[in-house]
């Protein structure tokens, strides 16, 4: 194993087009047209365009893990390469 | 977030390591750990504050902010705040000397990365002698 190999192929899109596709099938309408018009209404506030892009310096934070202990990005950074990936919540 | 859990082996092979935020409070994101039976950091972000840092965060519209409510979902009970604030899904690579290398914001709520971007990123760095 050297971390090129490709041990699988996973295609998250095609899988979230397809909770997307079921989601506009089940809700009700409504609901599906307030989702989109909300997307739509924030991609028009540049919201993306201002978010941290490549070649930016990232900014050093410590947060307690799901056990309360503090992680540090710095010193994270400071063993290798760090991947972040913000989301919101399981619910 | 099961996603990220697949690659994580060939993301540790390359040096990598992955931290995921969300405004949940330790309690609930320990919750999330247990459902997903995750083996990676999922650090609690309360208030967005990082996140805001990052530039992701947005307010949600009344609304949405209703169906949520209809769905059963009290931001304010899962994030241990009434700001009914929540961060874009986004991913970074951040390098040694603090600089980012990767960034994926959308605000397509259905859209995320695809883990191999990440992993191409990761050769990438690795091939440039940018890992120790």
């Amino acid at each position: 194993m050297d971390g090129e190999q490709p041990t699988f192929i996973f295609e998250l899109q095609k899988e979230l087009d397809a909770i997307r596709e079921n989601f506009r099938a089940t809700a009700s309408p409504d609901v599906v047209t307030a989702m989109e018009r909300s997307a739509e209404e924030l991609i028009r506030t540049g919201i993306v365009e201002r978010a941290l892009h490549v070649g930016s310096p990232a900014p050093d934070f410590a947060l307690p893990n799901a056990v309360g202990r503090e992680v540090r990005l710095s010193s994270v950074t400071a063993r290798g390469p760090s991947v972040i990936t913000f989301y919101r919540g399981a619910w | 977030m099961r996603a990220y859990q697949k690659i994580l082996p060939q993301l540790k092979l390359l040096g990598g390591e992955l931290l995921a935020i969300s405004p949940q409070t330790p309690d609930k994101t320990q919750a999330t750990l247990l459902k997903n039976f995750l083996e990676y950091e999922v650090l609690s972000d309360v208030g967005n504050r990082v996140a805001q840092r990052f530039g992701l965060v947005y307010p949600v519209g009344a609304e949405v902010r209703r169906i949520y409510q209809g769905f059963g979902v009290d931001l304010a009970e899962y994030n241990g705040d009434d700001s009914w604030e929540l961060p874009l899904p986004g991913t970074f690579v951040i390098d040694r000397t603090m600089t980012v290398r990767l960034s994926f914001v959308d605000a397509d709520y259905t859209r995320r990365l695809e883990p191999a971007a990440i992993l191409d990123t990761l050769r990438a760095m690795r091939d440039e002698g940018g890992i120790p």
